[in-house]
């Protein structure tokens, strides 16, 4: 057990240093120094109260998202539509923020959360249907749904819920009315952004930690993913597994995006989950789906994330730089053969 | 009203937008026949568009535009191949990553190349130029067929080339083999990673001339992410054909028809984003069929 | 002297491996005639493949020469060898199931004009030869479509159109019914005639008598001799192969459970009919039953609806057309595996690798399986990890599994050892009724040894179960009743120990004879 965590966390650092490596390629020609970039990127990801605040707070989506997408691949599929049901989760949460008056605080933001899982688990009813009970590929279904998703919430941001001062305003933005005082998660550390969703990631780390290593359920999942052809045979409902992983990936999806409205933005901002779907993806990814390596990963994201905008405030260096480095990680982290062209399996076999 | 809608210019409106698609599907085709489910077709497609609007800009002639966009694309899908094939990526993982690395590569390149943020258009790019096909150009409803650009007559060729390739001669029957019995191949003591890359070259120049239409094919312009899921529709023309060619191209054809009398309906006061849905509901449609092909396992 | 065509000497080729490297041929030597059939005989896992590996040019050796008609050769690959004469007909054939026959054999050395291949000139090549060999094929036939005799056939004649003067075979009755495996060896004798030499990989002795000149005797990755056949005998060369005296006269079991009047029935399938699985196989009106304390014998020839039956019985397959299951008397075939597991059906399945196990988990995940569900092992929706762990290594200890420690990943372990793990978990499982599917494909003798006698125990504890096995002597030696298999059907019904009962099988196998279950005894 042992020599494989220092396997897969040495994996994970040779794709990330080719990330690194080929990153700072994109800033050199952009006529920076990478070292000064990451130098500005790991400050403004980790120096100082507000830097640090600011990081913990962003890796609140990275978590949620990478346990949504992990939920989804230890059961053997991809939820590529992440992003779709982190729009919708985020919508429904702000309307419900914004319409229902009189609430004491913890039942309104507990109607906000339910009201998003409810149009998460609607919204990937279909694909969990169509893929586990009749073998639609859900890689292709949930990636088209996640743009009907957007466009969706776009339309409906815009066209019905926008109140009429927001579109004359100077803001140009889709957005919602503001969510009421008793639907917002109250900050950890005022007046830092960081808020009480953090701690809800957490809590759901610690379930996922129960449900992955201690349930029947966890365990039959687990070799769902793993061996489908096995767990079948060893009486694994398959279909039901399947149906209900790729639904709850959904779920989680859209308590992300309600959690982002509830605790950040308190209003519904079209395009506030940009990239995070996918990103959430690389984090259960780099995690490798495990409940400690989940919430360590999403903390990482979150430092890119909040170094990332350091480093383009301070240099040169654009966003889209990260964006490479992220899609090289990915790119480089289940090549197997990459490993054994550096020679890392035979060093660890000598080694022990 | 329904004269607009199923009017010769949402006929001609349709073979243009199946154009890409076709390009891609053929080259999924060929994928999934030699045993790689491609969901990169979407990247290699973004690459080709942009760097057709650079070979176009810089050497101001739109063919510079689209022999860039091939090699860009092929560029892109000999790395791709060299993860799949001998660093042995996960292949949905590996295609989730490069469609991200297109996004983030051309999006990095827009500001340095064009000056610009987003998105690029100058009009004074040279496009493709339409070409009229002489006597058929005449003939009413098959006049649709004339007046397109050199890339979708090379579309409709294109499908008969690569069919005959993979039917009709010795390297496509072997790489056909690939998806079916690898080891047929390297017992018979060739390499079948050679020809698993020759796979991953043609899916490369198919989808850079996808992408070479896109972006020069009417207006020349370039916008972040403009393939807009297009590679994904194609994926899922080819799941819906069996990849088998010549159906995979009827595919893309009706599917470019049926998205262009789906356009015609924004006319009709439909609001844009649902217009904008179209396309991907009409994918979604066609993955359906796999439910009675999963019948039977 | 006769005229030796190919030497190899002095082979050694070991493969790295993490914790021991495998030594797969140590220092072998093996000297194959002018137009002799020579057998190369060995238990699995002895280096029997490996060395023809190594001929063929698919490895390199690390030590040693070959030298092919005096001449000393390396092969760098396949296609070098085939170059120099040598072809090999594979256990997994290298064939294209979408490609035709004659296709298949012109593949990578294709007729052309112009560009295109000339599928007519393939086609003729493939009905000439056809010819030539006496092996019928029928040229513009699918290979999906073709029975596996045939697809043997396609495979000698492609090697023979390349060219082949010394042909390999690779196990190549495992496929065959008893007759089939009679016409190959008078293909041989005919191959002979023609000029060719034959290398002929088999670990079933009794064919090596029938088929072969001479034998060359393997054992752990070395030669341990070299023997005529017409000087030596079955018992030698058994002994040569295992190291030890054995019998090879077959065992049979003892039926110890009460009379067989009183004996209720475990599992009964009534005319079933089902839809056709992927492969395009179906069941047609297969009835059978399973009492307790019998071992029912399904034999036949590897493709023939075996698995539907077992798969149909374990509830992975459920889409009948009609009849039923019944398993003590109540109707199970609309029931899911789980549920299925869940009132005690064990399954050894054949698709080790596949099904069996997961390949990428431990051992004791592997083993967890089934039993996480059990109450003991839970309490409620939670697992009793303590209990559970300690269960499993009772469990490794019980079979004799060889391992250091139960996390240790299952792909470590030798395949007997892998097959132990599941019959451990299975049987372990069982309540009454035990469906036994390939038990021991692939496993050396010793395991094989405590395979069977566990069987036979639990039979004679008053288990029922359903033995399929392509192994005929398997089937033979510890069923009380025989089914042979034919395209879907349960073409006859057979007593093991009636006299002929071989050939007897071997007809039904082929299909010959019709389904006369009522009158038989």
């Amino acid at each position: 057990m042992k020599k494989e965590m220092i396997q897969s966390i040495l994996r994970l650092v040779i794709a990330l240093a080719i990330g690194l490596i080929v990153s700072s390629i994109f800033i050199l020609c952009a006529g920076e120094n990478p070292m000064e970039a990451y130098a500005a990127m790991l400050q403004g990801a980790f120096v100082g109260k507000l830097n640090i605040l600011t990081t913990l707070r962003w890796s609140v989506p990275y978590i949620m998202a990478g346990l949504a997408s992990a939920v989804a691949i230890r059961a053997g599929m991809f939820n590529m539509g992440l992003e779709g049901c982190i729009y919708l989760g985020g919508l429904a949460a702000g309307i419900v923020g914004a319409y229902t008056k009189g609430l004491p605080s913890v039942l309104h933001i507990g109607l906000c959360l339910l009201a998003a899982m409810l149009v998460g688990a609607v919204w990937m009813y279909l694909p969990s249907r169509l893929k586990a009970y009749h073998g639609v590929n859900e890689v292709i279904m949930t990636w088209m749904m996640s743009y009907i998703a957007v466009l969706l919430c776009q339309f409906l941001a815009s066209e019905v819920f926008q109140k009429e001062e927001d579109i004359t305003s100077a803001v140009q933005q889709v957005r919602t009315p503001e969510i009421m005082e008793s639907a917002k998660l109250s900050q950890l550390v005022p007046p830092y952004q960081l808020n009480t969703s953090f701690l809800i990631a957490i809590g759901l780390c610690v379930l996922y930690y129960l449900f992955a290593n201690r349930t029947k359920m966890g365990y039959e999942q687990k070799m769902l993913g793993m061996a489908p052809k096995f767990a079948e045979y060893g009486g694994v409902n398959v279909k039901r597994m399947q149906y209900y992983s790729l639904l709850f990936s959904g779920i989680l999806g859209a308590l992300t995006g309600a959690m982002e409205i509830l605790g950040v933005h308190y209003r519904y901002v079209h395009g506030f989950g940009l990239d995070m779907g996918a990103n959430g993806i690389l984090v259960s990814l780099m995690g490798r789906l495990s409940p400690f390596g989940v919430p360590a990963a999403g903390v990482f994201m979150g430092a890119v994330q909040n170094g990332a905008r350091a480093m383009s405030r301070n240099t040169n260096v654009s966003l889209d730089t990260v964006r490479i480095l992220i899609s090289v990680v990915v790119i480089c982290i289940t090549a197997e053969g990459l490993y054994e062209v550096l020679k890392i399996k035979k060093k660890m076999r000598e080694g022990d | 009203m329904l004269d607009i809608i199923f009017s010769e210019h949402t006929l001609i409106t349709g073979l243009g937008l199946a154009t890409p698609l076709l390009f891609c599907a053929l080259g999924g085709s060929i994928c999934s026949k030699a045993g790689n489910f491609n969901i990169a077709l979407e990247g290699f497609m973004l690459i080709g568009a942009f760097f057709g609007v650079v070979g176009s800009y810089f050497f101001k002639s739109p063919l510079a535009g689209v022999l860039l966009a091939v090699a860009a694309s092929l560029a892109a899908s000999m790395l791709y191949g060299l993860f799949l094939l001998q660093f042995k990526a996960h292949e949905v993982i590996l295609g989730f990553g490069f469609n991200m690395f297109a996004i983030a590569i051309t999006g990095w390149l827009l500001e340095p190349v064009f000056g610009g943020k987003g998105s690029f258009y100058d009009p004074s790019i040279p496009s493709l130029k339409a070409i009229d096909i002489p006597v058929v150009g005449q003939i009413p409803v098959l006049r649709c067929l004339s007046g397109h650009n050199i890339l979708v007559y090379l579309g409709w060729a294109s499908v008969i080339v690569l069919y005959l390739l993979l039917y009709k001669t010795a390297p496509g029957y072997k790489m056909r083999a690939l998806g079916e019995n690898k080891d047929a191949i390297s017992t018979n003591g060739l390499s079948a990673l050679k020809y698993a890359y020759l796979v991953e070259m043609l899916v490369g120049v198919c989808c850079g001339l996808a992408g070479a239409y896109l972006s020069i094919g009417g207006l020349t312009m370039f916008t972040e992410n403009m393939t807009a899921g297009r590679g994904f529709i194609a994926v899922a023309a080819v799941g819906f054909s069996g990849a088998y060619i010549p159906l995979a191209a009827l595919a893309s054809i009706v599917f470019g028809i049926a998205n262009a009398v789906a356009i015609q309906l924004q006319g009709l006061g439909m609001p844009t984003q649902f217009v904008d849905m179209i396309p991907y509901i009409l994918t979604i449609l066609m993955l359906l069929p796999e439910m009675y092909k999963h019948k039977k396992i | 002297m006769e005229n030796i065509v190919l030497q190899l000497n002095h082979i050694t080729k070991v493969f790295p491996h993490p914790e021991k490297p495998v030594v797969a041929n140590d220092d072998v030597s093996f000297e194959l005639r002018q137009g002799e059939v020579h057998a190369l005989v060995g238990e699995n896992g002895t280096g029997k493949s490996t060395l023809m590996n190594i001929l063929y040019g698919m490895l390199l050796p690390d030590e040693g020469t070959i030298t092919l008609e005096g001449e000393r050769v390396a092969f760098k690959n396949p296609r070098d060898a085939i170059a120099h004469g040598i072809g090999m007909v594979h256990q997994h054939f290298m064939l294209v199931p979408s490609f035709s026959v004659a296709e298949n054999l012109v593949f990578t050395y294709e007729p052309k004009k112009g560009i295109f291949v000339d599928l007519k000139e393939a086609e003729k090549i493939a009905s000439e030869l056809s010819e030539t060999y006496g092996l019928y094929v029928d040229p513009k036939k699918k290979i999906r479509e073709c029975t596996l005799s045939m697809q043997q056939r396609v495979e000698i004649l492609k090697i023979l159109f390349h060219g082949a003067k010394i042909l390999i075979f690779d196990e190549p009755t495992a496929v065959l019914t008893p007759q089939e495996s009679a016409e190959l060896f008078k293909a041989f004798d005919a191959l002979k005639k023609a000029g060719k030499s034959i290398i002929f990989i088999t670990h079933k002795l009794k064919e090596v008598m029938a088929a072969a000149d001479r034998a060359t005797i393997m054992r752990k990755g070395k030669v341990i001799d070299a023997v005529k056949i017409s000087g030596t005998s079955m018992e030698e060369l058994a002994g040569k192969m295992i190291g030890k005296k054995i019998d090879v006269t077959v065992r049979k079991m003892k039926n110890t459970g009460g009379p067989e009047k009183d004996r209720k029935s475990v599992l009964r399938m009534e005319h079933i009919s089902t839809e056709e699985n992927i492969s395009g196989m179906s069941l047609k009106d297969v009835t059978l039953d399973v009492k307790e304390g019998e071992i029912i014998g399904i034999a036949g020839i590897g493709g023939n609806g075996q698995e539907l039956i077992v798969e149909v019985a374990a509830g992975l397959f459920r889409r009948l057309k009609q009849g039923r299951v019944l398993y003590r008397g109540e109707e199970i075939h609309k029931l899911s595996p789980g549920t299925m597991r869940s009132i005690g059906i064990a399954h050894i399945t054949g698709e080790r690798y596949i099904r069996g196990v997961s390949s990428q988990s431990d051992i004791y995940d592997n083993m967890v399986m089934g039993f996480h569900r059990k109450e003991e092992y839970s309490s409620g929706m939670f697992l009793r990890l303590k209990k559970l762990r300690a269960w499993i290594r009772e469990l490794v200890q019980e079979f004799n599994i060889k391992t250091s420690s139960v996390t240790t990943p299952i792909m470590n372990l030798s395949g007997g050892n892998v097959q132990k793990c599941i019959l451990a978990r299975e049987l372990s499982l069982a309540e009454d009724l035990i469906i036994a599917e390939e038990p021991t494909r692939g496993v050396d003798i010793g395991s094989i040894e405590f395979i069977h006698n566990q069987l036979l125990q639990k039979a004679g504890r008053g288990y029922g179960v359903l033995l399929v096995s392509t192994d005929l002597d398997e089937v033979l030696s510890l069923s009380s009743r025989i089914l042979v298999m034919n395209a879907g059907r349960i073409i006859g019904e057979v007593d093991p120990e009636e006299p002929d009962v071989e050939k007897k099988i071997g007809l039904y196998m082929a299909g010959v004879g019709k389904a006369d279950r009522g009158d038989r005894e």
